[in-house]
């Protein structure tokens, strides 16, 4: 076997491996390096400067937590920030541990079953757990890269940790299977789980409904099947 | 995102991928590199564009992030495993060849990848790697030689 021979082995060997990353994951990726050094950049001069950055922070984040921070030199950033892209991705970055109930209510809001815990105490009814379901401290994801950034459960979610106290969350909630919600949870020692969870009216409150498109308008009003409160006044209910 | 952009990561994507697929023998893995070293591409694609060969660029991003990573787990046992690793049954990768390369030490794995598949001269693969000329070509050869034993000996079972 000569080394044309040999080369041919090694190029036959692996072509038909193909990226599966899709290019929008890329440029997300790209969107927050940038972010993240222009946010560190303005933290390593002059307070006037950390203004802005933090004008940048807030600019691109629509929805989001009340301000944080009161000395004078300090940048002031929400505690956490969700925002919705035109493909239906919704970021979500956590720095501090605050207002979950706010963070519930707008991912909700953006079309994302979700239940959001900060106190630390487990519901027992939310026993059903996928894979990562466990809390884990950023410094530990950070060990093992940085940034550490993953996908899970078939890429409803990919999870970033920059830093010690951030994390965060690209979710799509195209993707999650039927029945599911997506569970955040941490601790006041800033240790993080997610994952999904079986919706429940136990567990998180939901019910998938039948009822009428209440964002339709006009008439005749269409019948749609969602993701909704349990008590949801409704013409059909179902229990997942 | 610039246009030329979109047209390096669908164009070079794969070949990326492949390369540091031979470079580090996992392909989950290769590929959580290769996105990485992509959007840090992305991020400063103004400075990548003006390299000589941004495939080399991306590469050598992709292994040095590897690097880093392993520098910081070393010490480390594992809390979570989020996914399997190595190459998968559904994997259409050549299971044979790819553990013949995954025999071979790190750095013949690297120039091997280099040269054979993103087809990088010898100059250029040096520069990428950081080691002489000379180290390539002594690499070069022993890893071909190894490989080629490697598959001989296989063809030899039964």
């Amino acid at each position: 076997m000569n080394d044309t021979d040999l080369t041919t082995l090694v190029h036959d060997a692996v072509r038909d491996m193909r990226m599966t990353v899709p290019e929008s994951e890329i440029t997300r990726r790209a969107r927050r390096l940038r972010t993240r050094r222009r946010v560190a950049a303005g933290g390593t001069v002059s307070a006037g400067l950390a203004a802005t950055a933090l004008a940048v922070v807030t600019l691109a984040a629509p929805a989001s937590s009340p301000a944080t921070g009161q000395a004078q030199n300090t940048a002031r950033l929400t505690a956490w920030t969700v925002t919705k892209d035109p493909g239906g991705v919704i970021d979500v970055t956590i720095r501090e541990l605050k207002d979950p109930a706010g963070l519930q209510a707008r991912l909700r809001a953006d079309g994302v079953p979700a239940i959001v815990t900060f106190s630390g105490r487990t519901n027992p009814a939310c026993h059903d757990y996928y894979a990562n379901g466990q809390y884990i401290p950023p410094q530990y994801l950070l060990s093992l890269g940085r940034p550490w950034i993953h996908s899970y459960d078939n890429g409803s979610v990919t999870v970033s940790v920059t830093s010690p106290t951030d994390l965060t969350l690209a979710l799509r909630p195209a993707r999650m299977p039927r029945g599911t919600a997506f569970l955040i949870a941490a601790r006041p020692t800033v240790v993080y789980a997610w994952g999904l969870v079986k919706t429940s009216p136990a567990c998180t409150g939901l019910c998938r409904v039948t009822g009428p498109d209440e964002r339709a308008g006009g008439d005749p009003v269409p019948a749609v099947t969602r993701t909704g409160p349990c008590q949801s006044d409704v013409v059909r209910r179902t229990i997942f | 995102m610039t246009p030329d952009f979109a047209d390096f990561y669908r164009d070079a994507k794969d070949d990326c991928l492949r390369t540091v697929v031979i470079s580090t023998g996992d392909r989950e893995l290769a590929q959580d590199l290769v996105a990485e070293a992509f959007a840090r591409a992305c991020a400063s694609w103004r400075k990548v564009a003006r390299h000589p060969n941004p495939r080399a660029w991306v590469v050598r991003t992709a292994l040095n992030v590897h690097t880093d990573r392993w520098r910081s787990r070393r010490r480390e046992m594992p809390l979570v495993q989020p996914s399997d690793a190595g190459l998968h049954d559904a994997d259409p990768a050549d299971p044979a060849i790819i553990a013949a390369v995954r025999r071979l030490p790190e750095r013949q794995r690297q120039v091997v990848a280099l040269r054979l598949l993103l087809d990088l001269d010898t100059e250029t693969t040096a520069e990428t790697l950081g080691i002489s000329p000379g180290t390539v070509k002594s690499h070069l050869f022993r890893a071909l030689a190894a490989l080629r034993e490697d598959l001989k000996l296989k063809e030899q079972i039964p």
